[in-house]
């Protein structure tokens, strides 16, 4: 005859199974959480490091002779897993010390017909006779996009004279 | 015989309710030391990176300002067609070259040329540009981009509040510092210290050097006409923050006129008065 009050070997345990699956819970939900934070560090540490590759090789040793050499520089930079826009602006060279920058506002340097940038993507339709960073990404359209700028002084030699000008890095997924 | 049977079989069920809150406890420490794992992983990577970026901005744009031809005449920009092109450190050169000094029209060429290349990180980075002749602890040429923050005291009976912004009017002051004007000499010694307790106290900082020659006329020298003197270009950049007086610091981190600074744009002003229409 059993006693008052036990409800067999699972009955007795079943008040003990209560914190040990609540424990469970606990583990696993900080687990997954954890490696999602992890999961996501690492692709963002992935995006960096592309961004520093694009950068490094375009800045090359910061001293771009002509289009051609920039232009051999763009073709270095192979299959990156953003998209990005990178151009040379001549900025640096006439803006005043109280100017603001708007990255979409930012116009590329021309020289010989041919417009200093690096892109994975092409220009949006409807680009005009002046190319710039606003001609491959707009402001609405990178709305939920997140995007990454980096901005770097360069020197590029045009007809014998060294300018001084901004090398522009925009890259988004 | 049967009474103690139960008596252990009451005592299994409370043990067993131990180990679980044993069990819970452990997997709890686990769960919390996880947690702040996963929150502050890659938090040294990205300092790192953040910290590259800042370098490497602070070295490329040391190399433009060095490598980069400037117009000869302060009013003129690399834009127009007419004006007379110079490399920049060779008009720095041939102006130190006479008389060890900058000139007040060289110094605005050289001023506009790092504000312009700095231009945008001027809002959120304060910097120092400076060309010294290390073997003489002395500085050539020293250019200050400082954010004109204004303090403002909130009170508060238990804890003081203050807040620091930047003046609307003007929110960058530039200046050249170093300067001998209106009979007031520079103490080269005392500016070197001032500028080092500067550099060191206003946080992380990202810092270029490069080393060049400047050329001196002195008929002793070996190279007759052209004695070389070894120099040291630095730049150094720092986020933007209140280098005035605070209640902990009673000496300010900067003040023009212990630095011997003159206002960039009263330079300008005067050194066009001075030249109106021929170039340097």
């Amino acid at each position: 005859m059993l006693s008052k009050g036990f409800v067999g070997p699972i009955g007795d345990d079943l008040p003990s199974l209560i914190p040990l699956l609540f424990g469970l819970v606990i583990f696993f939900s900080t687990f997954t959480l954890a490696f999602n934070a992890f999961d996501a560090r690492n692709a963002d540490f992935k995006d960096d490091l592309a961004m520093m590759r694009i950068s490094r090789t375009l800045q090359s040793n910061s001293y771009i002779y002509n289009y051609n050499n920039f232009h051999s520089l763009c073709d270095q930079v192979g299959p990156v897993n953003l998209k990005f826009i990178a151009g040379i602006s001549p900025d640096a060279q006439e803006s005043s010390s109280e100017a603001k920058i708007d990255i979409y506002d930012i116009k590329f340097f021309k020289s010989g017909g041919d417009f200093f940038y690096c892109s994975n993507i092409d220009p949006l339709p409807g680009s005009g006779d002046e190319l710039g960073i606003g001609d491959f990404l707009s402001a609405e359209g990178s709305d939920g996009k997140k995007i990454v700028t980096r901005i770097f002084p360069i020197v590029v030699e045009d007809n014998k004279i060294v300018r001084p000008m901004h090398l522009y890095v925009v890259a988004w997924k | 015989m049967s009474v103690k049977i139960m008596h252990l079989r009451s005592k299994r069920g409370q043990a067993a309710v131990t180990d679980a809150l044993y069990f819970v406890l452990i997997i709890t420490s686990l769960s919390i030391f996880l947690f702040g794992f996963a929150n502050s992983y890659g938090d040294n990577v990205k300092q790192q990176i953040s910290a590259e970026s800042s370098t490497t901005f602070a070295t490329n744009s040391l190399k433009a300002i060095l490598y980069s031809s400037t117009p000869r005449d302060v009013r003129t920009s690399l834009t127009e067609s007419t004006a007379e092109v110079d490399f920049l450190l060779s008009i720095i050169k041939e102006d130190y070259y006479d008389d060890q000094q900058i000139g007040p029209d060289e110094r605005v060429v050289l001023g506009k040329a790092i504000s312009s290349i700095l231009n945008p990180v001027q809002d959120n980075f304060d910097y120092a540009f400076y060309l010294t002749i290390p073997s003489e602890k002395r500085p050539v040429f020293m250019y200050l981009h400082i954010t004109n923050f204004q303090r403002e005291n909130l009170g508060g009976t238990l804890r003081k509040f203050v807040t620091y912004t930047p003046d609307p009017a003007k929110k960058h002051v530039n200046y050249f510092c170093g300067i001998d004007f209106e009979g007031k000499k520079a103490d080269y010694g005392i500016l070197m210290a001032k500028l080092s307790r500067l550099v060191s106290n206003v946080g992380q900082t990202s810092q270029a050097t490069a080393k060049t020659t400047l050329l001196v006329d002195d008929v002793a020298c070996r190279e007759s006409h052209f004695c070389p003197k070894d120099a040291q270009v630095d730049l150094v950049l720092w986020d933007a923050a209140w280098l005035g007086a605070t209640d902990d610091r009673k000496e300010p981190l900067f003040d023009s006129a212990v630095f011997n600074c003159i206002e960039e744009s009263a330079q300008e002003t005067s050194a066009l008065a001075q030249n109106p229409t021929s170039s340097t």
